[in-house]
């Protein structure tokens, strides 16, 4: 059993296909509303004024295929009143619902948006690391349907050892806030999080508004 | 997001705690030999927390699971704010038996109690919405306005009780009149401390949505604070003599907050956005 599983995404080879997207909806059978992974189109740029008066585009574009991150500090566990949002002993982030009262203070609380309100019966819902499949030995359906394998799955500790812990880039929040269990290989063109030129372009897919 | 629930649900305890407060002091200050609070405002006090609380349940997607709310009181602060308000209720019925049984020993020990419970229900309410992801909200401004709503809200409508207790005529008070004015200076403050922090964080969001949420109307603004300072005035005028209509004065002043109170809630609602994705 891995210690403490993780994603890892390498952004440079992600093509934004949203087949880690469709593959989890389809094995959860999830409904039309509930996004357990979403992948982000992330974009802008501008125009760059030289010394020489000329002026340079520097327009970027990347994808992000965010699920949870099963968080070393979950903000979505500390704010779950009822204790159903709880971390269990292989550090998967996992919620009761016999527990959830749906105040919906986890979806609030999570920089990921990784808790997924669902409306017919009232509850959260969220990622598992599709854990029946990791006790057959198998891969999170995610990880498995991903054709460039951008998507990865394995320990945090290997991961970084293998990729190294690089920069968290925009449109990421700051990883201090909760230590997620996410490592990112992040294309050439990544934008710092202070970056203000970039916008995610594909709200209506990703955000329930 | 449900969000009509959570303005009443926030509104109705802290104008009951509002109402509990001003009043308490109004009797300490100026009633210092009868210290009980008549049973019509802690009676109100307890409607206003048991539709607050329906409310909030209405919030809920099960509210079958809720007697699980209070599981994580070691770290969520909504668990401390559900036990807080119910202790703070269960701290006015107790009242309300020992005023209703004409039990004036221990009377100013659960008036005390029930006050600190009352601060302390809307200090973790206020608590809840410091999320860190949530710029906004995670400012002195959100226990400011809170507190500014306890005081304007519950004083007026506290006045408004004492109306109907005298025969629907208002004697002016001025130990409420000073409370509205402290809840509108913490009102106007919130105001404008949320205007400058979402001028400031509008550049931190990823979507185009909430950046334009985030972009500070600040007409919006100064109409908020203006219809505030209206209502407090509406209220000054016969506390400042300058009226013989008390009652009328003090009731449009009522309405106004009221009014303005809700609008306010919702445009608080409407400024969540958070960091991230």
């Amino acid at each position: 059993m891995i210690k403490t599983p993780a994603f890892f995404i390498d952004m440079q080879i992600c093509t934004g296909c949203k087949t880690c997207m469709v593959a989890c909806k389809d094995k959860n059978d999830l409904d039309s509303g509930l996004r357990w992974r979403r992948v982000y189109e992330f974009s802008g740029g501008d125009w760059v004024k030289a010394d020489d008066g000329t002026f340079t585009q520097d327009v970027f574009a990347y994808y992000i295929s965010m699920g949870c991150n099963h968080c070393q500090d979950p903000a979505c566990v500390e704010a779950c009143p009822s204790c159903a949002m709880h971390r269990n002993e292989s550090g998967i982030v996992l919620i009761d619902s016999k527990k959830c009262v749906g105040c919906r203070y986890c979806e609030w609380a999570c920089p990921y948006s990784a808790p997924q309100f669902d409306y017919a019966n009232g509850i959260m819902t969220k990622c598992d690391f599709c854990q029946s499949q990791i006790q057959e030995g198998r891969e999170p359906c995610c990880v498995e349907a991903c054709p460039t394998h951008a998507l990865l799955f394995g320990d945090y500790d290997e991961l970084i050892a293998l990729h190294g812990k690089k920069a968290i880039i925009a449109p990421l929040p700051p990883p201090e806030i909760t230590c997620p269990n996410l490592v990112i290989a992040p294309p050439k063109q990544a934008k710092s999080t202070e970056n203000t030129n970039g916008l995610i372009q594909n709200p209506e897919e990703v955000k329930d508004e | 997001m449900n969000n009509l629930s959570l303005i009443i649900f926030t509104l109705f305890i802290q104008t009951s705690v509002g109402i509990f407060a001003t009043t308490l002091f109004n009797i300490w200050i100026n009633k210092k030999e009868m210290l009980d609070i008549p049973l019509i405002i802690l009676s109100t006090c307890l409607g206003l927390i048991i539709l607050g609380l329906i409310s909030a349940m209405a919030h809920l997607g099960n509210p079958r699971n809720a007697p699980h709310a209070v599981s994580n009181i070691t770290h969520s602060w909504l668990s401390r704010e559900i036990v807080t308000i119910n202790l703070f209720s269960v701290s006015l019925v107790l009242l309300w038996i020992v005023t209703f049984a004409d039990f004036q020993k221990g009377l100013f020990l659960i008036e005390t109690v029930s006050l600190i419970l009352g601060i302390v229900t809307i200090l973790t309410m206020s608590r809840v919405y410091r999320l860190k992801i949530v710029p906004v909200w995670n400012s002195i401004a959100t226990p400011m306005d809170f507190f500014g709503t306890a005081l304007l809200t519950g004083s007026l409508a506290s006045a408004v009780l004492n109306g109907v207790i005298s025969d629907m005529v208002y004697e002016p008070s001025l130990t409420l009149f000073i409370f509205s004015c402290l809840g509108l200076c913490l009102k106007i403050a919130a105001i404008f401390l949320t205007l400058s922090l979402q001028h400031r964080s509008k550049n931190l969001f990823w979507y185009t949505s909430l950046r334009n949420k985030n972009k500070a109307h600040l007409f919006t603004y100064v109409f908020r604070a203006g219809l505030y300072i209206t209502g407090v005035a509406l209220f000054a005028a016969p506390n400042m003599g300058l009226t013989n209509q008390a009652s009328i004065c003090l009731l449009i002043s009522f309405c106004v907050i009221l009014i303005i109170e809700i609008w306010n809630r919702f445009c608080f609602y409407n400024s969540f956005a958070r960091l991230g994705l």
